[in-house]
């Protein structure tokens, strides 16, 4: 059983505003404020590319496609900027974006992989992904052992840094569901490195 | 700091070493390179699409490649003349370049092309999804060109076979297209001809092949149609037939030339429905706001055939209004009709009733509302109205069944014209394999979503301390009316057998198995949403005794109030919270045990009557008398059951 100090004491009830009255959400805070004033794309790149990287690395697993599709991203806001530059929240709809062009890769992928299997190859991509940390971490696994959403969320949330409210907006769903997408996901996470760890 | 906080903070943190950071630098630079791509290729639309012209001079044949990069295509084309084309193939041709030419003279934007994309999917399946650039969309029309100026050879509507059909079948059916009216010629390619033509297509790729064990490809009969007969026509008349696997068919000319007559460069007159119903609204026409509006966010809302308007100028001023909520809600132009939902007569009438320039898709028309309009069956959507080739029809299942008990209303979404076809991959979280599925989707959602706080509202007037908990939000309902069907199951069998024996040891009676099943929640779309495995526990020379139990364990789509126990009958009433894994529902006669395993696997028994004690929700006495289990048996088989129904997460 782990204890409070390691990885899994994560709390099976928790209110997902109330961090961020805490004191160590204010810098979170903040950020937010500072991501409405970014004058160009590129102090938005600037500001937000490592973090998006690192959000999409754990979400899709693939390191070289998350930066593909944050650079990708990042074009095409170079693009809208006229338009997307007025949004509350530019970051936002980079986030979008970024995670649908990965999401949609990752789809082409398959598509493609079962065109292959149909014309009676195997499918070269469709085994496992690139990862990003090595395969042996239990932590690892066990976010590969959540289903997509539910890690996209714990992405966004825990690595990302981003409110519920933003969560929700990035995955276009509602804030009850993105909670429930990381409860679900904490327990999981919690009985999985918990059961690695009694082995 | 909250003690919970602080172990998400660990929980952080372990993700922050896990990950770590990305080892190249951040490159503006590479964003840039993109950029100037991006750019290039939307000036460079033109220039290409004028070169294949110029290009085709002095070749005999015609051939199509890439260049080196596989980024920007050069065409070449025959040097066959379109002088001799007639009719609508010389009307289509001379779209073809009049579009070309705009496009060389940059009036026509990579924007206005992409804009296409709903409607190249509708005639090309390979051009319209994330897949659809400028080199696919040039492929299409260089292939248009040559289908042109060949006609003679080209096969229009392909019977793919299915690989079990017998000879005779075969040769039946081929006799039976010959004798269609309208039907130039049948062609029946077998298996191993197909393979063979595939080779020859790509003798220069012969790797593909090394790997290929036996022969993948169906035998097909082709079909080559005279002018006047729709391919889609013929398709759907041979719909459905055992032997068939798959019909695919080429857009008619007519269809083509449509599209090619709404690709017009920014600014011009369009002709789509919505742009229309703008022009003539009386509270937008000619002010600059509206056209400063087309340009960003062009579209309205859509309704079903209820509130679809006969004079789209007589819609409110808010009809326009970009809604907050869906903003970047992309789909195409037409307004819906769920066929379903109406009467043959009354769908009919509105859709009659329509204006001339009115697009009404109508989704799963029955044959006898196709009978009404004159319009093909086996369609869905079908499609009346007089812009017949811009959005075509596309088999797009919305919903196959009626909205039981409610009147048609409003389904509102907003279609958004200017940025829609292009935004599948920056905002829908669709696969944007069309504007239409989007468009389904997202009014499927609405409907949910409509239902599902209708009926939560109801219940928060229902007094039913049952129910007083329910969860309001729309999560919980992600199709507030799905199909329930009973399948047999070997598992859901042997469940029930292992149950009949434990409760043989805590109660020291026999029980036999009554009846065992699986219960599948069908949703939208033909998912199963939720799953859960009953039987009834008969206590045996007693048939009053008995125990009946639910067992289902769904992640996603708890259904509150519309559980496969009430589907089945068993009254059996229990509230649902949104934060759930998984719940257990077993009746013996009057009682009712709850398992929340998100609460930590506790256990809530109430007793509801069987026979609707409404107020209380307490069982009559007669029945608890009548119970096989006490209510500490009754937990501790509930538990037990939580454990062994595990294996019906899904």
């Amino acid at each position: 059983m782990l204890d409070e100090t390691t990885s899994a004491g994560f709390a099976s009830e928790a209110d997902w505003d109330e961090p961020k009255a805490s004191e160590a959400t204010v810098a979170v805070g903040e950020a937010a404020c500072d991501r409405l004033r970014y004058a160009s794309p590129e102090a938005l790149f600037r500001a937000e590319r490592d973090s998006l990287v690192r959000v999409l690395t754990l979400a899709c697993g693939d390191p070289a496609l998350a930066e593909d599709s944050v650079q990708e991203a990042f074009a095409r806001l170079c693009i809208k900027w006229k338009r997307v530059g007025g949004y509350d929240d530019p970051a936002a709809w980079v986030r979008r974006v970024a995670l649908n062009l990965a999401q949609d890769h990752r789809r082409h992928l398959a598509r493609r992989a079962r065109l292959l299997v149909r014309l009676g190859r195997r499918a070269e991509d469709g085994g496992a992904l690139p990862l990003a940390v090595e395969r042996d971490s239990a932590l690892w696994r066990a976010l590969w052992g959540l289903p997509s959403r539910q890690r996209t969320a714990v992405a966004l949330f825990y690595l990302g840094d981003l409110k519920v409210a933003e969560v929700a907006a990035a995955m276009k769903v509602s804030e009850g569901t993105v909670k429930r997408h990381l409860d679900r996901a904490r327990e999981a996470l919690r009985t999985q490195l918990e059961a690695s760890h009694e082995r | 700091m909250s003690v919970e906080y602080a172990h998400d903070l660990g929980l952080r943190e372990e993700l922050d070493r896990l990950v770590g950071y990305p080892t190249a630098p951040a490159s503006w630079s590479a964003v840039q390179d993109r950029v100037r791509r991006k750019r290039r290729r939307r000036r460079g639309a033109g220039a290409l699409a004028g070169a294949a012209v110029v290009a085709a001079a002095g070749y005999g044949g015609w051939s199509l490649y890439s260049t080196a990069n596989h980024d920007e295509p050069m065409l070449v084309i025959t040097d066959a003349t379109s002088e001799s084309l007639t009719g609508v193939r010389a009307e289509l041709w001379s779209e073809i370049q009049r579009v070309k030419e705009q496009s060389e003279s940059g009036a026509l934007a990579w924007a206005d092309i992409e804009r296409t994309r709903g409607a190249m999917a509708s005639v090309w399946r390979g051009t319209g999804g994330s897949d659809f650039d400028l080199q696919s969309w040039l492929i299409f029309w260089s292939l248009t060109e040559q289908r042109l100026l060949t006609e003679d050879s080209v096969v229009e509507v392909t019977i793919y076979l299915k690989d079990d059909a017998r000879p005779e079948h075969v040769s039946a059916l081929h006799a039976e297209i010959a004798a269609m009216p309208g039907v130039k010629s049948v062609v029946y390619m077998s298996k191993t001809q197909a393979l063979e033509r595939l080779k020859h297509a790509l003798s220069d790729r012969p790797e593909i092949f090394e790997n290929l064990t036996g022969n993948p490809l169906p035998a097909s009969l082709e079909i080559e149609l005279a002018d006047d007969v729709s391919p889609a026509a013929v398709a759907a008349r041979l719909a459905g037939r055992p032997e068939i696997d798959d019909i695919s068919y080429v857009a008619s000319y007519e269809q083509l030339l449509g599209l090619l007559r709404g690709l017009t460069p920014s600014g011009s007159t369009t002709t789509s429905y919505a742009d229309q119903a703008v022009d003539s609204h009386p509270e937008t026409t000619s002010t600059t706001s509206l056209a400063a509006s087309r340009v960003e966010s062009r579209g309205l809302w859509a309704g079903n055939v209820e509130t679809a308007p006969d004079n789209p100028a007589s819609l409110p001023p808010e009809f326009y209004e970009r809604p907050d909520y869906v903003a970047e809600l992309t789909i195409g132009e037409p307004l819906w009709v769920f066929a379903t939902e109406l009467p043959p007569e009354k769908a009919a009438a509105a859709v009659e009733g329509a204006g001339d320039s009115q697009v009404i898709l109508i989704f799963d028309p029955p044959e006898e509302l196709c009978e009404l309009l004159d319009i093909p069956t086996g369609l869905r959507p079908s499609f009346k109205g007089d812009l017949p080739s811009i959005f075509v029809q596309r088999p797009v299942l919305v919903r196959d069944r009626p909205f039981e008990d409610a009147p048609a209303h409003w389904v509102l979404s907003w279609l958004d014209l200017g940025m829609g076809v292009s935004a599948g991959a920056d905002n829908s979280e669709y696969d944007p394999i069309g504007p239409y599925e989007a468009g389904a989707a997202e009014t499927i959602w609405l409907e949910a979503h409509r239902r599902g706080l209708e009926q939560n509202a109801a219940r928060t007037d229902d007094s039913s301390a049952a129910l007083a908990g329910s969860t309001a939000t729309m999560d919980a309902y992600p199709d507030p009316y799905p199909i329930f069907k009973d399948v047999e199951s070997a598992r859901a069998e042997e469940l029930a057998g292992k149950a009949a024996e434990r409760l043989r040891i805590f109660t020291g009676l026999s029980f036999r198995v009554d009846q065992a099943g699986e219960v599948q929640a069908i949703g939208a779309n033909d998912v199963i949403e939720h799953l859960s495995h009953g039987a009834q526990l008969v206590v045996s020379g007693s048939a009053k005794k008995c125990v009946t139990y639910s067992v289902f364990w769904s992640e996603e789509d708890q259904l509150p109030g519309l559980s496969s126990a009430n589907a089945r009958g068993l009254h059996a009433l229990f509230d649902v919270g949104a934060d759930s894994k998984g719940v257990i529902v077993v009746v013996p006669n009057g009682y009712q045990a709850i398992l929340q395993l998100a609460d930590g696997m506790s256990v809530n028994v109430t007793s509801i009557g069987l026979d609707s004690d409404e107020a209380g929700h307490r069982a009559p006495a007669s029945v608890v008398e009548s119970s096989p289990l006490t209510p500490e048996q009754l937990i501790e088989f509930a538990k037990w059951l939580v454990v062994e129904g595990a294996y019906l997460r899904l």
